[in-house]
């Protein structure tokens, strides 16, 4: 019985915390290998297919694919490898555009804390990594963007700015 | 009539070349590329292709025309294995002087359907560029009607739509694309089968294709259309018909076509168009030799 009250309360105190903004609202991909134009629709169309993903636009000079999340939506980006893969190239280097709250993980350092997402941080930057610890525990909302790296199996974000949110 | 149907024996060995090609996803115009067509998507092509063969020294002074628009249809079954499909549609037409006069012989319709797989078997992938090998493997099926006949009788076995036979082809297609430039290389070999008691010769070719983008010169962000200056190549050496198990002297030999042409590339379309040449055709007998190949070529994703 407890159950029935507990869930939706849970739920209810995840969306509270964590707005809407708090997702990864854009990503830009390396696409090796593709250099022609009629390689590029391929990698569009796999990338619309990952979820979360509105709109994608490739930039064949500079080898990338930028792909831009709906209103509210969040882009999964562990698929985004795969997708890139799925059209016949090689996924190179990442970076998210992703709001949320920077939390302590345990001792195990700095966390962004997304909806039910988190995202683990390394922050070389020492300035950075001081802005990054001031608003720990603040419940103030931030947009971090960066590097995102599979290492391991875990997926690690190396911020490389932090903007608080605009209102 | 024994000469007219050498003739047209090696003829259709070389108009199954020139006529069927099975490159859908990018850069050549008269073969299969190794770059790739992605999971679950689809590429259409529609090709017209008209063929001259005129260079007879035979008395029966044979005039051949063929119009050929082979449709071509990809499907990415993952990122690197591929599926092809080519149905053409053909209409042949042979003017020929003989006792009764000149006259005309010919069909039109569907021919054989071919298809073929072609899976990426290694690939280096670096922004901007890709190196990229792939066998590929193909099976043109007998589709077409082969026992047509006109008011003198059945039609020579060349001047019919299909060819009765099983061909099974595998080859090797190499592929270097950069933004600037493209390259490809690609070998195969062709088993012909028999077919109402008639077997084309088996044949080996070896295709090269470079392309140049002219326009634009300087890369803007986004993605913009490309036009390419194509040069391509073909080298072809065909094995003696048999018919009746018996070696046809007027059928075989090598031939060396070169092929310029252009191509507007953009992200959903390819436009393009080439006349292939021919450069040397050291044909066996009295067979007769093409004057050029015009094709013009239309792609789209889907």
């Amino acid at each position: 019985m407890m159950k029935i009250f507990f869930i939706p309360l849970v739920t209810a105190l995840v969306f509270f915390t964590c707005p809407a903004f708090a997702r990864v609202s854009s990503l830009v991909v390396e696409v090796n290998g593709m250099a022609c134009p009629f390689c590029a629709f391929g990698v569009e169309k796999r990338m619309q297919h990952v979820p979360g993903v509105e709109s994608v636009a490739v930039d064949i000079q500079a080898g990338t694919a930028r792909a831009t999340a709906g209103h509210e939506g969040s882009i999964q980006y562990q698929d985004v490898p795969r997708a890139v893969k799925e059209a016949g190239f090689t996924a190179g280097d990442m970076w998210i555009t992703a709001g949320g709250r920077v939390e302590n993980n345990g001792g195990n350092g700095l966390i962004l804390q997304m909806k039910e997402l988190f995202i683990p941080l390394t922050v070389d930057d020492n300035v950075l990594k001081q802005r990054l610890t001031a608003v720990v525990g603040t419940g103030r909302q931030v947009v971090l963007k960066g590097r995102i790296r599979s290492k391991e199996g875990a997926w690690i974000l190396y911020p490389e700015t932090m903007e608080p949110k605009k209102p | 009539m024994t000469r007219l149907t050498s003739f047209c024996f090696c003829w259709l060995v070389s108009m199954c070349c020139l006529l069927v090609p099975l490159q859908v996803v990018a850069a050549p115009i008269t073969f299969v590329t190794a770059l790739p067509v992605a999971r679950g998507e689809m590429l259409v092509r529609a090709q017209t292709k008209l063929l001259r063969a005129t260079d007879d020294d035979s008395p029966g002074d044979r005039d051949l025309t063929v119009w050929a628009v082979p449709v071509i249809a990809a499907y990415g079954i993952t990122g690197k294995l591929a599926l092809f499909g080519v149905l053409p549609v053909l209409d042949k037409e042979m003017e020929v002087t003989t006792p009764l006069g000149r006259m005309k012989r010919g069909d039109s319709g569907i021919g054989d359907l071919t298809a073929l797989a072609r899976y990426t078997v290694w690939k280096k992938d670096e922004p901007g560029k890709t190196l990229r090998l792939a066998p590929f493997m193909a099976l043109k099926m007998p589709t077409g009607q082969d026992d047509a006949t006109d008011s003198i009788g059945k039609l020579p076995q060349p001047l019919q739509l299909g060819s009765g036979s099983w061909d099974y082809t595998a080859g090797l297609v190499l592929t270097r694309q950069t933004l600037a430039r493209q390259f490809d290389g690609s070998l195969s070999y062709t088993v012909k089968t028999e077919a109402d008691g008639f077997e084309f010769g088996d044949e080996i070719r070896f295709d090269l294709s470079y392309q140049y983008r002219l326009w634009p010169r300087r890369l803007t962000s986004g993605v913009v259309g490309f036009v390419y200056g194509v040069l391509e190549s073909t080298l072809m050496w065909r094995d003696n018909n048999t018919v009746q198990g018996i070696d046809d002297p007027d059928s075989g030999g090598v031939t060396w076509y070169l092929a310029p042409g252009v191509q507007y590339v953009t992200r959903r379309t390819v436009l393009e168009m080439a006349v292939q040449l021919p450069v040397v055709q050291n044909l066996n007998g009295t067979a007769l030799k093409n004057d050029f190949a015009a094709i013009m070529s239309f792609r789209m994703n889907f």
